[in-house]
């Protein structure tokens, strides 16, 4: 999520969304910094946080 | 409303930076957490197999040649492959552990349908480039999943396998339609679109 973050301040030209004019859905709504940023928010959502319970249950456990 | 190539490979390409965040974290927390909840064990196979499925439309309506329909139709069937083999073992259906032998087989047809559909040199623009790239990452990142069937507990091994998938879909989003490589662009390759 941070790496799509990261991305797109250094190359905020490939966000069309903040040039929007003229563009059509593609153009808008799939940029790589995006799909980097959805595929970290849909793990971090989505996987981790019960990964992250199994891990310290196990842990915790004698 | 069919999108243009580039945005395919991306989109592509988030799958399998998907499946590499699930072999990372699988590999740091190890397989006996991560398949703590069912589910989890079926995720990356699972993805795996769906990105095989989504590839045949791909070859259907986005490739210019009987090559290019070629190597896409073989990225369709390996990708299945590998996933279902995958999806055996872990629902337990299929018990040799020589079944993993489907993974390095499809990062080895994969990287040679790569190298093989590419006629152009690495710089001729960025798409050979690409190519090229993508294919030599596969058939040497073969060497990850092959060393897994025989050292499944290996963590350099199950990261190392992770990282190429990650690897893989960055490689793929650097993809743009007729785009120079380090300044080159063949003037036979057309305009620069972006």
């Amino acid at each position: 999520m941070l790496a799509g973050v990261a991305w797109a301040f250094l190359q905020p030209y490939r966000l069309t969304l903040l040039h929007p004019h003229g563009q059509g859905f593609w153009w808008l709504a799939i940029e790589p910094p995006l799909l980097v940023i959805l595929a970290g928010v849909v793990f971090a959502l989505l996987v981790a946080p019960g990964v992250i319970e199994d891990l310290e249950d196990q842990e915790d456990r004698p | 409303m069919q999108p243009p190539a580039e945005f395919v490979h991306w989109m592509f390409a988030t799958g399998l930076v998907l499946v590499g965040l699930c072999l990372l974290a699988q590999a740091v927390v190890g397989d006996e957490v991560w398949r703590r909840r069912p589910w989890r064990a079926y995720l990356w196979p699972s993805l795996a197999f769906t990105m095989g499925v989504l590839m045949w439309p791909v070859m259907v309506f986005f490739t210019n040649s009987t090559i290019h329909m070629l190597a896409h139709g073989s990225w369709a069937q390996v990708m299945m492959f590998s996933g279902a083999a995958e999806l055996g073992l872990v629902r337990g259906k299929l018990h040799s552990r020589y079944w993993r032998l489907a993974m390095p087989f499809a990062f080895l047809v994969s990287g040679a349908a790569f190298l093989i559909h590419e006629q152009n040199s690495w710089f001729f623009a960025r798409a050979a480039f690409l190519h090229h790239l993508i294919g030599w990452t596969l058939i040497i990142g073969a060497i990850f999943p092959l060393l897994a069937v025989f050292r499944p507990r290996s963590e350099a091994v199950r990261a190392g396998f992770a990282l190429t998938f990650v690897v893989l879909g960055v490689m793929l989003y650097c993809d743009r339609d007729t785009a120079p490589v380090f300044g080159h662009l063949s003037p036979l390759a057309g305009a620069q679109h972006r």
